[in-house]
């Protein structure tokens, strides 16, 4: 222990600079990983969203649900297998609205906003309680100035909504996704009657003619430009995982080839390799520890400097495992030095001159 | 006086490929408290290899090694450790100190090993270091020494653990011989005041006359030479051809 802090203490610009290539991986690491999470929730996080254990497609969509149609008559077929007041009918629209001569791309789910467990609400109405123009927006949307109560004009559609509340994590291919009632739609022939993109509904995989029932997991990652976005991501994230175990796995079996003379001493005055090895580990765990600390102070102060629309998501579970599995992949490399070390024996520092 | 250290028909065989060499053939010595014995010979005779045995770093082929009635000859790995920790205090041909620690903490080194470092242990250090006349350089680190500190810290440091036998192999063998006798010196002090038994294995003659008796060793056998020989004749000694160039390491 006494042995390990003195030679950092020693050799300080050795170790400063370790530390300061493995900060720096980490900090990319975590940079990366905010990105992949951010990237998939601005893309996706509506369809993670969706209240439903199951979504119905058609088969040709291959599970990209804007591109899927069900018609009226495949719908009753699906209304007969499942549970009809589990489940509703979803059309997407994608649009423009207005707010003085400033436009914002959204996108409206349309759907019957009083079957199934609709997402909670962050202001203003439950989803539920909606009727008529009234609408729930996501919480992005107020970045564009939007508030409760205000307008929503849509001159595609030649209509008006009103915003009754916010809620969050609904957001598509980066656009805010609007929960509007299909009722209203129908009612006022904002969209076609007859098709609707998607069926929901909650309860057992069911198997249908020519359609297809997804899980949430299906649809998001059957997302056009998804799975490669994610895909790449994570290959920069395995790279630097193994980057930052090899950086500090051959560091310190550089420095322990150096000190076989030194372990030599120490076991001929009477150490043994756990005595060495408790020391090695110390220094290990200190260095990655101190790393992961400046990397997250680091990644905290970009979180406030980097603007609003960026998609960059990190939470404390992803901070956690990422720096778990960081400890534990530098510990497995650290145990190739012990190993080196457990084979020096005492009889080198015997007439050897260093 | 009783025998703190005492060797019994002792062998060692090493393997050289397939074929068996004999290094050291039935060896037998023993020393007593405060006794200060040199064991000098030609380069490849099994000095080195005696000294570990007696360090516990080896274990002989046969015979018996006791330390204070403790036969260690039979020890496992774990033991010997203890006893290298405990009994023996090592310096070795460079004083192969650890280089990030300062003279002090060499010394405290010990202490941790052997999970003894406590305040005793600490003025205990402090003591040693005043005894070597080393005081001012307590909080200097290895690089600022000269060969002479050096090696007079690993004699500290050898007697930092109270070990009951002090092995030495060729510790002048890096200083010149005003250095080599001033150290020489200063552990034949150390071991007379503490009582410790020590052998040191040396090539300079020139410090013979220090030690209280003298083993020559030649093709792995031993026997004592009459300390007359020396008082008497240091210079021949040396001529007589007692160093065949044969890996020699001076
Ligand atoms: N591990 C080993 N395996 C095989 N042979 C060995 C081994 N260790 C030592 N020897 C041999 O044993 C003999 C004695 O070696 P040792 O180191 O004891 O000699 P020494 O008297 O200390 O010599 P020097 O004065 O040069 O230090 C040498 O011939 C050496 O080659
Ligand atoms: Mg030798």
């Amino acid at each position: 222990m006494f042995l390990a802090f003195k030679e950092l203490g020693y050799s300080k610009l050795k170790y400063i600079l370790v530390t300061i290539i493995l900060t720096a991986i980490l900090f990319l690491l975590f940079f990366v990983n905010g990105l992949a999470s951010g990237l998939s929730n601005a893309d996706s996080s509506s369809l993670k969203n969706l209240p439903a254990d199951y979504v119905v497609m058609n088969e040709e969509a291959e599970g990209n649900i804007t591109k899927s149609q069900i018609t009226e008559a495949e719908k009753q077929m699906v209304y007969e297998k499942v549970n009809h007041d589990q489940a509703t009918p979803l059309t997407i629209t994608m649009s423009t609205v207005k707010q003085d001569s400033r436009s914002t791309d959204i996108v409206y789910f349309a759907l019957n906003t009083d079957r199934l467990t609709m997402p909670e609400v962050i202001e203003g109405k439950s989803v539920r309680a909606i009727s008529g123009k009234e609408v729930i927006v996501d919480e992005s949307i107020k970045d564009q100035g939007y508030s409760l109560n205000d307008t929503l004009k849509d001159e595609n559609l030649d209509t008006e909504f009103k915003i009754a509340g916010f809620f969050e994590n609904q957001t598509y291919s980066h656009l805010p996704v609007v929960y509007t009632s299909l009722t209203h739609w129908h009612e006022n022939e904002l969209t076609d009657q007859e098709v609707s993109q998607a069926v929901l509904y909650d309860g057992e995989k069911a198997g249908f003619d020519e359609l297809e029932a997804l899980t949430i997991d299906e649809t998001v990652s059957a997302m056009p430009g998804y799975s490669e976005t994610q895909g790449s991501l994570l290959m920069m994230i395995t790279f630097l995982f193994i980057i930052s175990a090899f950086v500090s796995t051959v560091f310190f079996y550089v420095i322990t080839i150096q000190k076989t003379n030194q372990f030599g001493i120490l076991k001929a005055i009477g150490a043994d390799t756990k005595f060495i090895a408790k020391g090695m580990i110390i220094q290990v765990v200190l260095i990655t520890a101190l790393s992961l600390g400046l990397s997250l102070l680091g990644i905290t102060g970009m979180t406030k400097v980097i603007p609003a629309e960026m998609p960059f998501e990190i939470s404390i579970s992803l901070i956690a495992f990422t720096g778990a599995l960081f400890l534990a992949l530098n510990l497995t490399g650290s145990l190739l030095s012990v190993y080196r070390a457990a084979k020096v024996d005492a009889l080198e520092a015997i007439g050897r001159v260093e | 006086m009783r025998a703190i250290m005492k060797l019994e028909n002792i062998s060692k065989t090493f393997m050289d490929g397939d074929t068996p060499v004999k290094v050291l053939e039935n060896i037998s010595l023993e020393i007593k408290r405060g006794e200060f014995v040199a064991i000098v010979g030609p380069s490849g005779s099994g000095k080195s290899t005696l000294l570990s045995i007696i360090g516990a770093l080896l274990t002989p082929s046969s015979g018996t090694v006791k330390i204070n009635q403790e036969k260690i000859s039979s020890y496992k790995p774990r033991q010997l450790k203890k006893v290298r920790s405990n009994k023996i205090g090592f310096i070795f041909q460079s004083a192969n100190l650890i280089p990030y620690l300062t003279v002090k903490d060499q010394l405290l080194l010990v202490a941790d090993i052997a999970s003894k470092r406590n305040k005793q242990n600490k003025d205990k250090a402090v003591r040693l270091i005043d005894d070597l006349g080393l005081a001012h350089r307590e909080k200097s680190h290895v690089h600022q020494l000269s060969g002479g500190e050096k090696q007079r810290v690993a004699i500290a440091r050898a007697f930092m653990n109270d070990p009951e036998i002090i092995l030495a192999d060729e510790p002048t063998a890096s200083l010149d011989s005003e250095r080599g006798r001033q150290v020489v010196e200063m552990l034949l002090k150390e071991v007379k005041s503490k009582e410790k038994g020590a052998i040191m294995v040396t090539h300079d003659e020139r410090m013979l006359d220090l030690c209280d008796r003298i083993y020559r060793m030649e093709d792995g056998q031993i026997r004592e030479e009459s300390m007359l020989s020396v008082e008497n004749h240091p210079e021949p000694l040396h001529a007589k051809g007692g160093f065949p160039e044969k890996n020699k390491t001076l």
